[in-house]
């Protein structure tokens, strides 16, 4: 759609035009680039695997069946024509994912009842760890016990999509020689604390408290950036992003609420 | 609890805020505007000095330590990254199960650690020479200094795998280089946390680099990878080296992949024409898109690569026949399937006697390789129990010669020892074993001191090639084995390398009185009766006490605890540990040694029905030393019980080539033909054996049921009476009676024989219940034989392994009870 001159001036229009998302299906519909849309695609995947281990989970595999099912469908996913096939819920990346796996699962219970699988052998211990996904560290487990399958996975989405833009902020802090003051500052970045003590940041970051205001404020601004261009990569029209942060804090207010009771 | 949630919410609200935003531009203006440069930081005990390198979970720093002020590396997740407290908690974890591999080619871990802000990191020695990434550009100049580094790896690589990890992302990034160019593996088993790419080998939560992970990697899940998978990236890595590229290129990690399932790796010198052609085999060896066609494992790679470096001939031929013809039927399926029968005979003729993808000797071309045997020196003065010396200085020559790449000493066999030896009697021998020249003597005790007197014999005519006598101490046996093994390689070759010298001298003790203990220990083993072997215990207990680093006196002590598991003795499952203990420390003290793999694989297959993992020892034990006869028995026989008749008969053939005279080896091959329902030429091997030893009972045991399953009940009976009935007969051939009377429908002997078995059994001496399963069956009697089989499971009786083929159990097989319980056996 966009070159990527384009691209480049849209970071400063706050726009996100040209999405990995909406470049994997216009190259899918058009009989385009099939090349590059698969290396976006399973870039995406790499993106967003923890969540669909979880729901795998849910669904009440253990983690080796759960990890060779993940495996089986991001293989499926990625070497096959799946794109073609699902028609809706192909404006959001995360609907999509969520859709065929729910369908790949449904699928692999029927094959499941046929055959019947063989132990694996296990050197380490890593792999029962991978299917268990690590992102519960943010979700309280009788959070996690309440909610369903599809309700975990979009919680999972939500925690991956904020991880990435903290993340990447982060590497850009040390790419400047600035880390400490990304740590330093990393647990203020909700403009919503209250609680926040500047004499204490600028006393351990031996700045001045106008000093640690402006930095914080340009890191609130860059982090909202990355997490709007995290979204952006999901969807096909820029102008879900909105949509789709509403969406993901809904997630949240629920879980916090399922936490909660 | 819910708090995390609702940062995470505010965070997640804050891309909704209208406010502003930064460019990149801005952004990174405004971020160098505060003067907190990161400098130098502290992580726990650490001054960081810099980063290094950076991954998808990790970050890796130089840093100084502060107290020793040595310089180290740490590696450390990111808490962002890996973001659960149990996935730190993991992390942790696995870097201790790391910082224990301690191999001088793996980077030591110093300590597991964490920052203040609670992540985890380790530190490891400071490799200041790179990687072998940054070093391939000069090291593709020389091939030689590839492989020695390669070799290296590929031992640290094994040893990571005889420990239980595997490292599954070995490439040249992951390989450093000290001061000295020594290599050091890194980040073994712990790949996943600190994996460099951003790939899809990621997104399929598999890791690994695609260019250096094998295809079944990338394919399958992680949960079944073996060491084959390891075995590959090495190949891919000194591939990499020799070409300045990995094996495949393309343009996203998914084609990589792809080609690797899908095409055979390039051949190394259509790349790099001018490079050895054996290097060439070795990586294609590494390469093979099936694990199983690649090296059986890391330290076989390893072992390769020296034998390059020091100029032998390589292990890896190309392509085994069998790898070759397998592969064709792989890629015409439905061709392969149609002439599969035709072929079927006509190939097992063919491969019979070509030997393996190995150096056997056997196998290299007769001109080149002299054939000898080494007789048992005759005792002429002192007492008899000095016996042993004779047979001991026979045993430690035959281990010593057969050292010499083109010297092959086949076995007179333990059983022709009792023969009183002559000259004519040795040329006979000679000729019986085909062998160019028989090296024969007398030994003679006074006191402290012996007399040697040794002598070679061409065999075809008598000829004296070469004679010496010896007048020593005791203490100075090891000159004297030294000088005839030396003399007798110079008479057979012409001379003697130094390499080859260095071979001859080489003792894995220097106490002559250990020695002596272990002599002895070989001689009462070889007598295989329990009085006998509990001696050999007691005798190779004395050489460990005398000299603890003694390799072949484990090797020997695991024989005996092996072999005392069949004499009916109880407690068998403290024979088989000690047996594993023995041939493990054995290992240790000499990895070289093929004899404790081969009785590790005895003890896997028959004791703890470990079928791979018997399969790997035999076969690492053929890998070491290909001319090992007893390695090729116990091979081939536990392929037989397994139905792989084809390869059992194969492997025992060549056993019978290294031991022709062996009636046990013999007797076995009768064994696997009678199972492979060929009692013709069971018959006719039995009958041979018997000719070699007429009192071996195991011949007259498959000779009677071989006639019995052709009909011939009443030789068959003659045969069985007469051992059955002997007093001390053991059960096996009582039980192997009671059967043939009960198939005959003489049921009132066939109850007799059962109820002396009871009755054994319920006194004081063991019986197997395979045994009494075994009359059962001969009465036409299934439930109560599967009954007893269950106890046989139940009691974890090695007999029971024989039901899977053993024609005697024919009628049991459409039994689902027996079908049930075969399978759950695992063979």
């Amino acid at each position: 759609m966009n070159s990527g001159g384009a691209a480049q001036s849209l970071a400063e229009s706050r726009e996100f035009v040209t999405t990995r998302w909406s470049l994997i299906l216009s190259a899918t519909d058009a009989g385009g680039d099939h090349r590059k849309a698969q290396a976006a695609l399973a870039e995406l995947c790499r993106s967003y695997w923890r969540p669909v281990f979880l729901f795998i989970r849910r669904r009440g595999y253990s983690a080796p069946e759960a990890q060779d099912l993940a495996q089986d469908f991001f293989v499926t996913i990625l070497e096959s024509d799946w794109l073609q096939q699902a028609d809706q819920d192909r404006g959001r990346f995360r609907s999509f994912l969520l859709k065929s796996v729910q369908n790949f699962v449904a699928h692999a219970e029927e094959r499941e009842r046929a055959i019947k699988r063989g132990a694996g052998f296990e050197f380490v211990s890593w792999d029962e760890w991978l299917a268990e996904t690590p992102s519960e560290l943010t979700i309280p487990d009788h959070a996690l016990e309440s909610l369903g399958p599809a309700a975990l996975f979009d919680l999972r989405w939500a925690t991956t999509v904020v991880d990435h833009a903290l993340d990447r902020l982060r590497e850009e802090c040390e790419s400047k020689g600035r880390l400490r003051l990304f740590e330093t500052l990393r647990g203020c970045l909700a403009s919503d604390r209250s609680d926040i003590s500047y004499p204490s940041l600028a006393e351990s970051l031996k700045i001045t408290e106008t000093m640690v205001k402006k930095q914080l404020h340009n890191l609130r601004q860059r982090f909202r950036w990355l997490l709007r261009n995290e979204v952006a990569q999901t969807v096909q029209n820029p102008a879900d992003i909105d949509d789709e942060i509403r969406h993901l804090c809904v997630v949240l207010a629920a879980a916090s609420t399922a936490a909660a009771s | 609890m819910d708090a995390e949630i609702t940062t995470l919410g505010s965070l997640l609200k804050e891309g909704l805020q209208s406010e502003g935003e930064a460019s990149e531009e801005i952004f990174e203006t405004t971020l160098i505007e505060a003067n907190v440069p990161d400098g130098h930081w502290r992580l726990g005990n650490y001054e960081i000095l810099e980063e290094i390198g950076r991954g998808g979970m990790g970050v890796i720093y130089r840093a100084r330590q502060r107290h020793s002020r040595r310089i180290v590396a740490i590696k450390r997740v990111l808490r962002y990254q890996a973001d659960s407290p149990e996935t730190l908690k993991r992390f942790r974890r696995e870097a201790e199960a790391a910082s224990s591999l301690e191999h001088p080619n793996i980077l030591p871990i110093h300590e597991v650690g964490q920052g203040e802000n609670g992540s985890p990191f380790f530190s490891m020695k400071y490799a200041a020479g790179g990687s072998l990434q940054k070093a391939s550009l000069v090291l593709c100049k020389d091939p030689r200094e590839c492989v020695r580094l390669m070799a290296k790896v590929a031992r640290a690589v094994q040893y990571g795998h005889e420990h239980g990890v595997l490292h599954r992302d070995l490439k040249p990034g992951n390989i450093l280089l000290d001061d000295h160019g020594e290599p050091f593996v890194t980040d073994f088993g712990l790949a996943k946390w600190l994996d460099t790419t951003t790939d899809l080998t990621r997104t399929l939560a598999i890791f690994g680099t695609p260019g250096y992970i094998a295809p079944e990697q990338a394919k399958g899940p992680a949960a079944k990878l073996t060491p084959a998978a390891d075995v590959y990236s090495l190949g891919a890595v000194l591939f990499d080296l020799f070409t300045g590229r990995p094996p495949f290129l393309g343009e996203h990690a998914l084609a990589v992949i792809q080609q690797a399932s899908e095409k055979p790796a390039p051949k190394l010198r259509t790349l790099v024409p001018g490079l050895d052609r054996d290097l060439e085999t070795i990586c294609g060896r590494c390469l093979e898109r099936e694990p199983q066609a690649r090296y059986r494992s890391a330290g076989d790679l390893a072992l390769d690569l020296e034998q390059w470096l020091q100029g032998r001939s390589i292990f890896a031929r190309r392509i085994a026949p069998p790898v070759r013809a397998w592969r064709w039927s792989k890629r015409n399926p439905k061709l392969a399937a149609a002439t599969a029968a035709a072929l079927c005979s006509a190939m097992t003729a063919a491969f019979l006697f070509i030997s393996h993808d190995r150096p056997s000797k056997l196998s290299t071309a007769s001109a080149q390789v002299k054939t000898i045997t080494v007789l048992p020196f005759q005792l002429l003065q002192g007492a008899p129990e000095d016996e042993y010396l004779g047979t001991g200085l026979a045993d430690t020559l035959t281990m010593q010669i057969d050292r010499i790449p083109n010297i092959l000493v086949l076995s007179p066999g333990p059983m022709q020892r009792d023969r009183e030896w002559n000259r004519r009697d040795a040329l006979a021998t000679g000729r019986e074993l085909d062998v160019e020249a028989v090296l024969d003597g007398t030994v003679e005790r006074a006191a402290d001191t012996f007399n040697v007197t040794a002598r070679l014999l061409r065999a075809h005519d008598g000829l004296v090639l070469w004679s010496a006598t010896f007048h020593e101490r005791f203490a100075n046996v090891f000159a004297i084995e030294d000088a005839v093994s030396q003399s007798v390689a110079k008479a057979l070759l012409g001379n003697l390398s130094g390499e080859n010298r260095k071979l001859l001298i080489k003792h894995d003790t220097e106490n002559p009185e250990a020695h002596r203990a272990y002599f002895k220990g070989r001689y009462f083993w070889n007598k295989r009766t329990p009085a006998g072997l509990q001696q050999s215990l007691a005798y190779f207990r004395e050489a460990i006490d005398l000299d603890p680093t003694y390799s072949s006196a484990y090797a020997g002590m695991a024989d005996a605890y092996a072999l005392l598991v069949w004499q009916e003795q109880l407690p068998r499952s403290e024979f088989i540990a000690r047996a594993k203990a023995a041939a493990t420390k054995a290992l240790e003290i000499d990895r070289t040694l093929a004899e404790p793999h081969a009785t590790l694989g005895y003890v896997k297959f028959w004791y703890e029905w470990d079928v791979a993992g018997a399969e790997s020892e035999f076969r690492s034990a053929i890998q070491l030393n290909p001319d090992y006869g007893t390695a090729h028995h116990w091979y081939g026989e536990s392929l037989g019980m397994l139905g792989r008749f084809d390869e059992g008969l194969k492997e025992l053939r060549i056993a019978q080539r290294v031991e022709p005279l062996s009636p046990i080896i013999n007797a076995d091959l009768g064994k696997l033909l009678f199972l492979a329902r060929q009692p013709d030429e069971a018959i006719e091997q039995m009958q041979k054996t018997l000719e070699l030893d007429p009192d071996l009972p195991l011949a007259h045991v498959f000779l009677a049921l071989a006639r019995n399953k052709k009909g011939l009940r009443k030789p068959a009976i003659a045969e069985l009476e007469k051992i059955a009935k002997a007093p001390g007969s053991r059960a096996i051939f009582k039980a192997t009676l009671g059967f043939v009377y009960g198939q005959s429908g003489r049921e009132a002997e066939a109850r007799a024989v059962l109820s002396e078995l009871m009755e054994s059994r319920s006194g004081k001496q063991y019986v197997s219940p395979f045994h009494i399963a075994l009359v059962y069956v001969g009465l036409g009697e299934n439930a109560q034989a599967i009954e007893w089989l269950e106890k046989a499971k139940a009691e974890r009786d090695p007999f029971l392994i024989y039901i899977k083929v053993d024609p005697n159990f024919d009628s049991l097989r459409g039994e689902p009870l027996f079908q049930a319980l075969l399978e759950s056996l695992g063979l």
